[in-house]
């Protein structure tokens, strides 16, 4: 138990700042970097496509990824459950 | 009580988020359907394999769901990182180490679909590529490693650390080759366009590559420590 509690402390203590850091700033993702590399070395290059649907507000994209997580969440957490209920860990 | 705490780091961790992956359109048509041809052979070993291991042990779809889930998390994790960019976790190498490199194909193609169809992140058209570099080199990675690493009796937790933090850095290693092929010209040779991807990508990745090192620690004992039966089975080489 200790163990796992020490583990997520130092997951909690290395992530924290880039959390807190990312409330105070408005880093741009690597695409949108790697987007700016494309165009250094092909100024000439254009998209032949786009995306079919965006989300239509800062907002909105949050919800979804948010949506994601949920989901993920949801079904570690169900299998975390039915494996304390279950009682499968060896002593 | 921790398992509140698990689920706690997953929901806070959350925010504005910005893609990691190739955006849509920003791959040449011919270099998108061959990275897309490339991907197919694995997508369909991986399927087998899955469906393979369902057979053999029923209770792997549980663990295989819970796989999925871990990458659905962490994939859709953004944390800022050095050089002023944001990005993502993988969550890829839990898989490969647990099921196997065929068996993330799926997984990797549902998460990148996702984001693909509902957030605008990656594309459909760079799918093959991303799904690439996700889930068959991530995954081929993460298995060479640490299969490597438990042959030199490394213990348990820093192989998976190691494992995860190398497979990660992979991922984002191979995008970055793969933009840097399909844009070489006669004025960008291969070489200095994988240097300007790499400084992009992979030094952003460093510091995150961590967390997913400490994280998959977390789940892979988690999942050992409740599923060592059905892993057995599952992975016999495994040796959990």
């Amino acid at each position: 138990m200790k163990k796992y509690f020490l583990v997520i402390l130092a997951i909690l203590l290395v992530s924290l700042p880039f959390v807190l850091f990312n409330v105070m700033t408005n880093y741009s993702g690597t695409d949108d970097k790697s987007v700016s590399v494309i165009e250094q070395v092909a100024p000439d290059y254009t998209p032949w496509i786009n995306n079919m649907w965006e989300p239509q507000s800062d907002f909105s994209e949050a919800i979804l990824f948010s949506l994601q997580t949920a989901i993920g969440v949801f079904i570690i957490a169900l299998y975390v459950v039915y494996s304390f209920k279950n009682k499968k860990y060896k002593v | 009580m921790y398992r509140f705490i698990i689920i706690a780091i997953a929901v806070l961790l959350p925010t504005q988020l910005f893609g990691m992956h190739i955006a849509e359109g920003y791959l040449p048509a011919n270099w998108a359907i061959g990275w897309a041809v490339m991907f197919l052979p694995f997508l369909f070993f991986g399927v087998r394999k899955i469906k393979n291991i369902s057979e053999k042990e029923p209770k792997a779809k549980m663990l295989f769901a819970v796989v999925g889930a871990f990458v659905f998390v962490l994939s859709s994790v953004k944390l800022p990182s050095l050089g002023g960019s944001s990005s993502h976790l993988t969550g890829i190498a839990l898989g490969a180490i647990l099921f196997g490199a065929s068996s993330m194909s799926i997984i990797g193609l549902i998460v990148l679909l996702f984001q693909a169809l509902l957030l605008a992140h990656g594309g459909i058209t760079t799918l093959g590529a991303n799904a690439f570099s996700m889930a068959v080199v991530g995954s081929v990675v993460a298995i060479i490693v640490y299969r490597t690493l438990k042959a030199a009796k490394i213990s348990s937790n820093v192989s998976v650390f190691i494992t995860a933090f190398v497979s990660d850095i992979a991922i984002y290693m191979c995008t970055s080759a793969q933009l840097a092929l399909a844009f070489q010209s006669s004025e960008a040779s291969f070489g200095s366009n994988f240097l300007k991807f790499i400084s992009v990508f992979a030094v952003t990745q460093i510091p995150l590559a961590v967390i997913e090192g400490l994280l998959t620690v977390l789940i892979f004992n988690l999942i050992v420590k409740y599923n060592s039966n059905e892993i057995a089975i599952i992975n016999p080489s495994l040796k959990v």
